[in-house]
């Protein structure tokens, strides 16, 4: 194994990979501010690395359903996942900052922008934290903090509230088990 | 997409199948109940919980052959239950006491109330001013764990007498 294994690791490099860290790709958001991003950075994101293949980038990659502060923080998620020698275990704690600070809307931007710039990992973080904050909240918590108004017909509201209700045993005196 | 927020964000905007995929980071009875009483949209994201299921689980009588602790009775079988420790708390309250109340579920759906520590199930007598429904809703609840008990039944003895819980976890 060690004898065929000739380029020892480090100077087993793909010169596309290479390439692709030096090469740089200019993100452009809906509100015209524009971003350098390394190549390498850049196609973390799936739809990114299809433009750029398809080559319609041309320099410059429009991103027409991305705002500009939503883009910067994008950016700094794929910057650190990129970086040469981040461990898995700095990158998690990098995700655990990185999501934990924001405010629900910001939360609802870069869960829309990585879902439409299909970055599978920070999807995922951002998914999951999202619903991290419904958690043993009260429904009208999470209506008001996520300004969703019921739509329920008061037919399904009096099924619903079956479903919220603890019928306790032996109390009706038909109760048999 | 980005613009629409400005003015409250739009979170019932948000694509369906994001909303089933962060529905599906709820992991607990309560909370898929909740997420599910939102609206509309978000109540279509989530399939009901799963519970633990209504038809008993009938376990053969050889789980621990090794340790015969109980007599054998013929046809006697293992029933597995289901227990769950929730944290009830008044709601808009910032007073930091709450109950913690340990449930299974008898085979009709209704909830046993056990004693969190012994297990002993807490009788509630008719006579006492306990509604006949609790409605969640007025509560905060959350679940605390979950736990799991093999329950020896012995079809041929009367209903009351037939269970005996064999080991816990």
């Amino acid at each position: 194994m060690a004898r065929k294994n000739r380029n020892p690791v480090g100077k087993n490099v793909d010169p596309e990979a290479q390439k692709k860290k030096t090469r740089t790709l200019t993100l452009k958001s809906s509100d015209g501010q524009e971003f350098s991003i390394s190549e390498s950075a850049a196609v973390l994101s799936i739809a990114i690395e299809n433009m750029v293949e398809d080559d319609c980038a041309g320099g410059v990659i429009p991103l027409p359903l991305v705002d500009g502060g939503t883009l910067a923080r994008v950016i700094t998620y794929l910057n650190k996942h990129a970086e040469d020698g981040a461990s898995d275990e700095e990158k998690r704690k990098f995700d655990e900052e990185f999501v934990s600070g924001m405010e629900m809307g910001v939360l609802f931007d870069v869960v829309l922008a990585a879902n439409y710039l299909d970055i599978r990992g920070l999807l995922r973080e951002v998914r999951r934290r999202i619903a991290d904050r419904m958690k043993n909240k009260s429904v009208e918590w999470v209506r008001k903090t996520f300004h969703i108004e019921s739509d329920f017909t008061p037919e399904e509201e009096e099924q619903m509230k079956k479903e919220f209700a603890w019928a306790w045993e032996g109390v009706d005196s038909d109760v048999d088990d | 997409m980005g613009v629409s927020r400005r003015i409250g964000t739009a979170w019932s905007d948000l694509p369906q199948e994001i909303v089933e995929k962060i529905a599906n980071c709820l992991d607990t009875e309560t909370d898929v109940l909740r997420f599910r009483a939102i609206c509309s949209s978000w109540r279509s994201a989530r399939t009901p919980f799963k519970r633990f299921p209504p038809t008993p689980l009938r376990l053969p009588f050889q789980v621990n052959p090794g340790r015969p602790l109980i007599p054998r009775h013929k046809d006697a079988y293992f029933r597995l239950i289901e227990r769950t420790v929730y944290r009830v708390q008044l709601p808009e309250t910032t007073e930091p006491r709450f109950w913690l109340v340990k449930t299974e579920r008898s085979r009709d759906g209704k909830l046993r109330i056990l004693n969190p520590v012994n297990d002993h199930r807490i009788k509630i007598q008719p006579q006492t001013q306990l509604p006949k429904l609790l409605n969640t809703l007025d509560f905060r609840v959350s679940e605390v764990c979950k736990g799991y008990a093999l329950r020896y039944v012995n079809p041929a003895k009367s209903k009351r007498n037939n269970e005996y819980v064999y080991a816990y976890a």
